[in-house]
């Protein structure tokens, strides 16, 4: 293979991921608010006891698999949030804001503190998971977009 | 050269290895259109990639139809990192044109 033949060969992968980005990514509002929300359930599940804390679980999974098949049937393909590349480090800081607001809400749990405490925690958790959800689709969407050579 | 996969040679099969690097499935019809090739193209080179261990192709019912998934294996994305620093190699070969 010569290099004009090689830088062929990435410019056509660097096209369809860039077509990739254009046709596919575009992730509408209503559906980070939906992300944020299933965070926001798992986070607050944590500030009551098992009565609560179940169905709160169980509405947060149905939830992923909605958003999921939603996924699947608008796109036509799925990606993993947990994925490697450009996303990871969003995805861990996601899940490390995660932790702590939980541990937030384990706190509020054990020292009785007030509704309004827990649903605020949980309102953070809201937040940091929507920003975060943005913010992870425009770095898949500047990997797509980034090339491959 | 090293790293270079005679399966790829094939421009339309190494776009859909690349697409399938990017996702963590890809629906048949979604990737025809990305790499605008036809249902038998793409077919065959799904197939010659599968059979190489590097595409996984499963089927599954929505909407009351058919639809065929397909997603890169560990295999896969070995061989096409091989295959695309191989590429940049051989680029790397290449002038940089003037301004």
């Amino acid at each position: 293979m010569n290099p004009i033949e090689a830088r062929a060969a990435l410019d056509g992968i660097d096209d369809v991921q860039r077509a990739l980005a254009l046709k596919a990514t575009y992730c509408p509002p209503w559906r980070h608010a939906a992300f944020g929300l299933v965070m926001a359930l798992l986070v607050l599940g944590q500030g009551f006891g098992l009565a609560v804390q179940g169905p709160l679980l169980a509405v947060a999974m149905l939830g992923v698999v909605l958003l999921v098949t939603d996924d699947r049937r608008r796109y036509g393909l799925f990606v993993n949030g947990y994925r490697k590349g450009r996303t990871r480090p969003v995805s861990v800081a996601l899940v490390i804001a995660m932790l702590a607001v939980m541990g937030g809400e384990i706190h509020a749990r054990v020292a009785g503190l007030s509704l309004a405490t827990k649903l605020g925690l949980a309102g953070i958790a809201f937040a940091v998971a929507v920003g975060a959800s943005v913010a992870w689709s425009r770095v898949y969407r500047r990997e797509l977009t980034g090339g491959a050579a | 050269m090293d790293g270079i996969d005679p399966l790829f040679n094939a421009p339309a099969r190494l776009q859909i290895a690349a697409l399938l690097a990017k996702v963590s499935e890809m629906e048949f019809a979604r990737l025809r259109e990305l790499v605008q090739v036809s249902d038998s193209v793409l077919s065959k080179h799904l197939a010659a990639l599968g059979e190489a261990n590097y595409v996984r192709l499963r089927k599954a019912a929505a909407d009351g139809r058919q639809r065929t998934w397909a997603s890169l294996t560990r295999t896969g994305h070995c061989a096409l990192a091989r295959h695309v620093a191989a590429l940049r190699a051989i680029v790397a070969h290449l002038p940089v044109a003037a301004d």
